[in-house]
C-alpha cells in the first residue's frame, strides 16, 4: 500500500510540473459553471435569434450526460499521457519490478485516479446539473463513465506506440462518447447500432430506466474492458 | 524541390502514425451524420464540422509531432541538414493543409452542403494553416504534451467559439475581423466572403511571421548545441 501511494505521489508530482494538476482540480468546477449558466443563457440568445420557443432546453440531460463524463475522461487522458511518457522512457519496466508490482502501478495510475474522478464527478453533476437527478441514478452513471474511461485509458495506451499515435487513438477514442447523443437523436431501432457503445447504454439509462438498460449496461463495459485488458496485460509484459 | 521532400516525408510520417487512417474513420463519421440529420440543417452542420475539425486538427497534432521529433533526435538532424526554417515551417503547414483538404472535401461533397467549392477549399486551407502555425509557435515554447495541450486551450476556446457562433449569426458584423468567424464565413460563402479572405490573409501573414521566427529561434539553438 506504502509503495502504491509513493508512486501516486510520483504521478501527482508529474501532473503539477506540467500545470495538469491545476487544470485537473479547477477545469471540471469551471465546465460546471459554463454548462450551468452558460448553456442557458447561451438558449436564450439562440432562442431569440430563430424566433423559436427552444433549442438546446431539450438536451439540457444530454449537457448533464456530458458533465459526468468530462471529469473521468481529463483524468484519463492526462494520466494516459503520463503512462505514455513513462512508457517511452522504460520508466514502468524498472517500477513494476519493485516492491510495487505491475498491479500496484496500474492502482497508482488508473485506480487512485478513477475513485479521485468519480467523486469529483459526483459533486460537479451535484451542484451544477441542468436538469433533476435522483441519489441512485447519480451515483450509477458517475461510477460507470468513470469505469469507462478507465478502458479508454488502457485502449490508449494500449493501441499507441508513443505520444503521437497516442493523441491519435485518443481521438479515435472520442467516437465512443458517440454514443450519449444517440438515444437524444435517433428513435425507432436503428439506434441499437450503436448498442455496442456503453455510452449508449448509459444516456439511455438516464432516459429510460428499464432493466434491459441496466443489463446491457454492466453486460457492455464489461467486454469492453475485458477485451481491452489482454492487450493491456500483453504491453505491461514488454 | 527541398519543400517538395519534406512534404512527402511529413505525409509519410502522418500515414506511417495513423493520421490518414484516423481521418477516414472521421470522415466516415462525419457522413454517416450529415446523412441523417434533416435537409434544412446540413448547410450549418457541414461548416460546423469541417469548422471544428478538419481545419483546426493542426492546431491539436503539431505539439504530438514537433514534441516526437524533438525526443526522437529527428529535428537535431533536420538543423544540420541543408534546409531552411522556412522550409521546415511549410512542409508541415502543406502537409497538414493537405489532409484537411481531402477530408473537407470529402465529407463535404459526399454528404454535405457546399454553398460554393472555391470558397470552402479556401476556408479549409487557410484556417488549417492559420491554426498549424499556432500549433507550430506553441509546440516549440513547451516541453511536455500535458504543457502543449494547456497552452492551446484558450487558442481553442477563443479561436473556435465566435466561428461556431458566427453560423448562428448572431454576432456584430465587426467580428468578421476575428480569424474563426473570418473562416466560417467563407465556409458558408457569405456575403462577406471577400473581406474574410483578405482578413484570413492578415492572420496567416501574423501566423506565418510569428511561428517562422519561433522556427529560427530554435534552430539557431539547436546548431549551437550541435557545435
Amino acid at each position: 500500500m506504502k509503495a502504491i501511494l509513493t508512486s501516486f505521489r510520483m504521478l501527482l508530482k508529474q501532473l503539477s510540473k506540467d500545470g495538469m494538476l491545476i487544470v485537473l482540480m479547477f477545469v471540471p468546477i469551471l465546465a460546471g459553471f459554463f454548462f450551468r449558466f452558460g448553456i442557458p443563457y447561451l438558449e436564450g440568445i439562440i432562442t431569440q435569434a430563430m424566433a423559436q420557443t427552444s433549442v438546446l432546453s431539450d438536451y439540457y440531460l444530454l449537457f448533464d450526460l456530458f458533465l459526468a463524463t468530462i471529469t473521468p475522461y481529463m483524468f484519463c487522458f492526462a494520466v494516459t499521457m503520463t503512462m505514455l511518457d513513462e512508457y517511452d522512457k522504460h520508466i514502468i519496466g524498472h517500477l513494476t519490478i519493485t516492491p510495487l508490482t505491475k498491479n500496484g502501478y496500474i492502482i497508482s495510475r488508473l485506480g487512485i485516479s478513477t475513485i479521485i474522478s468519480f467523486l469529483v464527478s459526483l459533486l460537479v453533476v451535484t451542484f451544477f446539473s441542468l436538469t433533476e437527478w435522483t441519489l441512485g441514478k447519480l451515483i450509477c452513471v458517475c461510477f460507470l463513465t468513470s469505469v469507462l474511461c478507465i478502458g479508454v485509458a488502457m485502449f490508449i495506451f494500449t493501441k499507441s506506440r508513443n505520444k503521437v499515435e497516442g493523441i491519435a487513438v485518443a481521438k479515435l477514442s472520442g467516437i465512443v462518447m458517440l454514443g450519449l447523443i444517440v438515444p437524444f437523436f435517433l428513435s425507432g431501432n436503428v439506434q441499437f447500432l450503436f448498442g455496442l457503445f456503453p455510452t449508449f447504454w448509459i444516456a439511455r439509462l438516464t432516459i429510460e430506466t428499464d432493466i434491459l438498460s441496466y443489463v446491457m449496461v454492466i453486460t457492455v463495459s464489461v467486454a469492453w474492458i475485458m477485451g481491452v485488458k489482454i492487450g493491456f496485460d500483453r504491453k505491461m509484459a514488454q | 524541390m527541398k519543400l517538395l521532400y519534406l512534404v512527402i516525408g511529413d505525409i509519410r510520417f502522418q500515414i506511417k502514425y495513423g493520421f490518414y487512417f484516423l481521418y477516414a474513420v472521421f470522415s466516415v463519421l462525419y457522413i454517416i451524420i450529415l446523412v441523417l440529420l434533416p435537409q434544412n440543417t446540413i448547410k450549418t452542420a457541414t461548416a460546423l464540422l469541417i469548422f471544428t475539425d478538419p481545419s483546426v486538427f493542426g492546431l491539436i497534432f503539431m505539439g504530438s509531432i514537433v514534441q516526437f521529433e524533438i525526443t526522437e533526435k529527428t529535428f537535431d538532424s533536420l538543423c544540420i541538414a541543408p534546409i531552411r526554417p522556412v522550409d521546415y515551417l511549410f512542409g508541415k503547414l502543406i502537409s497538414l493543409s493537405l489532409l484537411s483538404w481531402i477530408v473537407g472535401m470529402l465529407v463535404g461533397l459526399i454528404a454535405g452542403d457546399i454553398p460554393n467549392l472555391f470558397w470552402f477549399s479556401v476556408a479549409i486551407i487557410a484556417g488549417s494553416m492559420i491554426f498549424s502555425a499556432v500549433g507550430m509557435i506553441f509546440a516549440f515554447r513547451t516541453d511536455t504534451l500535458n504543457k502543449f495541450f494547456l497552452s492551446i486551450v484558450p487558442i481553442m476556446i477563443f479561436g473556435m467559439i465566435p466561428g461556431v457562433l458566427h453560423l448562428f449569426d448572431i454576432l456584430p458584423w465587426w467580428m468578421i475581423f476575428h480569424p474563426g468567424v473570418a473562416i466560417v464565413e467563407m465556409l458558408i460563402s457569405g456575403s462577406q466572403a471577400i473581406v474574410a479572405l483578405i482578413i484570413t490573409l492578415l492572420w496567416m501573414v501574423l501566423a506565418f511571421w510569428v511561428a517562422l521566427s519561433t522556427v529560427r529561434n530554435r534552430f539557431g539553438r539547436e546548431e549551437g548545441d550541435n557545435r
